[in-house]
């Protein structure tokens, strides 16, 4: 059996109505919603599943990282509601019309957002990596999961 | 009293055959957990026949931090030259954390474990 | 009082705007390959390692508690999974109320409990349960100044449960023979 899969770029004003088309025509089942920081741009996605056949679709929606707003699909998929509590909280993601919008893993709103590019990681970046070969006088790497702008040049 | 039917485990430890290791550290790099580290330097050694002496890494130690290890075995896929494998023992506990860091020796003797 | 695991994580634990129920759950049991010993294993199943603990039940290496009041004695408190920020008060308590019965050996089961494992770099994770901040590899951000002084650390992720079963004999000889 073939199964369709599709890959959908929306904007972001015809997210509700997308997900609302796509479910209407058999993708019912919400598989997942969550969020890539693209740098600049963050790209919420939604996982579109048809029940027994496997078809899928994913739905992209692209916001600005500086104004992360997008509308809540409680509407259309109720078992969203814990999928946007979870973006909102480790993405900063604003989901409007709707309420109870509370951290669902994390014990408080953090200040910066941990999923986020700017977001660095204290125990990757505070911990001496073993790969950094300073020994054998090469060019100073830095470990997996390091961006190059959360290490102090100077440090 | 209850005896295990189960087969030994294909994961248990990590061996080293250290005169396979180039210090090339890859696994080094690649470890999730940063559980590995290595020590080495390099040597001349000079080939007959050849105008310059060759540079030869040699290890000096070997480190598995078994208190971090996930046991995905990325570093046994990753070495280029098999230096790493799998051994069947799984009963290594220990008293305190220091005591999980197999070095170059101990990592050695875990090839004999079955 | 039975001492169980989540009734605990019930008291101590709050989300949100209040606390929440989890369902009860309990994890007592007797060492089968020591039946004279009278010492209580207490498992506090955080994560997969919990699986393992289940597994060497389910494999006869323990027994479960035939039930009614715990008695006053020495105690196994078997760490088996990710020490979370939020879940630390719930280990502690659960500590000091086996305490309370007699002496407890806590016993660090798989990489999570030992350094934080796989999720050594989560911020929200503890690096071990250990005293202090854990010397070897990659310990950065270590546990700090809190913490259990831990009788065994069992590796592997997740250990076997007869490397569950081995660690326990020991510490249980070890407890009997002082």
């Amino acid at each position: 059996m073939i199964t369709r899969s599709e890959f959908i770029e929306v904007a972001p004003e015809g997210w509700v109505q997308t997900a609302r088309e796509q479910r209407d025509r058999g993708l019912a089942a919400l598989d997942y919603l969550t969020a890539v920081d693209r740098g600049g741009a963050i790209e919420i996605l939604a996982h579109l599943v048809m029940p027994g056949t496997g078809d899928e679709a994913m739905l992209a929606a692209s916001v600005p990282a500086d104004a992360p707003r997008i509308a809540s699909l409680l509407g259309v998929f109720p078992g969203a509601d814990w999928h946007e509590r979870e973006t909102a909280e480790m993405f900063g993601i604003e989901f409007l019309d709707r309420d109870g919008v509370e951290p669902l893993l994390l014990r408080a709103v953090p200040k910066r957002s941990p999923l986020r590019r700017e977001t660095p990681l204290p125990e990757r970046v505070g911990t001496t990596w073993p790969g950094a070969e300073e020994k054998q006088r090469r060019r100073r790497r830095l470990p997996p999961g390091v961006r190059e702008e959360w290490v102090d040049p100077d440090g | 009293m209850a005896e295990s039917t189960s087969p030994p485990p294909r994961r248990g430890v990590i061996a080293l055959l250290a005169e396979d290791c180039t210090s090339c550290m890859l696994c080094v790099r690649e470890c999730p957990t940063w559980c590995i580290s290595l020590d080495s330097h390099t040597e001349e050694v000079a080939q007959e026949g050849s105008r310059r002496p060759t540079k030869v890494a040699v290890l000096d130690d070997f480190r598995i931090d078994y208190g971090l290890c996930m046991y995905c075995g990325i570093c046994i896929e990753v070495c280029p030259f098999d230096a790493l494998e799998w051994r069947p023992e799984y009963d290594y506990p220990a008293e305190n954390r220091a005591a999980l860091v197999y070095d170059r020796e101990s990592l050695t003797a875990w090839r004999e474990s079955k | 009082m039975e001492v169980t695991f989540c009734s605990l994580l019930r008291r101590t634990t709050m989300w949100g705007s209040g606390p929440r129920t989890i369902a009860s759950l309990r994890f007592m049991w007797r060492l089968t390959s020591r039946p004279s010993a009278r010492v209580e294993v207490v498992g506090a199943g955080l994560a997969c390692c919990a699986l393992e603990v289940e597994a060497a039940q389910a494999a006869g290496f323990l027994q479960s508690d035939p039930g009614g009041e715990p008695e006053p004695g020495p105690s196994i408190l078997i760490v088996a999974g990710t020490v979370t920020t939020a879940l630390e008060p719930a280990i502690e308590r659960m500590h000091r109320e086996l305490a309370t019965r007699g002496p407890v050996q806590v016993l660090a089961f798989g990489a999570c409990s030992t350094s934080g494992g796989p999720y050594w770099d989560a911020p929200t994770v503890r690096n071990g349960i250990g005293i202090g901040i854990g010397i070897g590899i990659g310990i950065g951000f270590g546990s700090g100044e809190s913490g259990f002084p831990v009788a065994g650390y069992v590796p592997g992720c997740p250990p076997r449960p007869e490397a569950l079963n081995a660690e326990l004999e020991r510490l249980v000889d070890a407890m009997v023979s002082q």
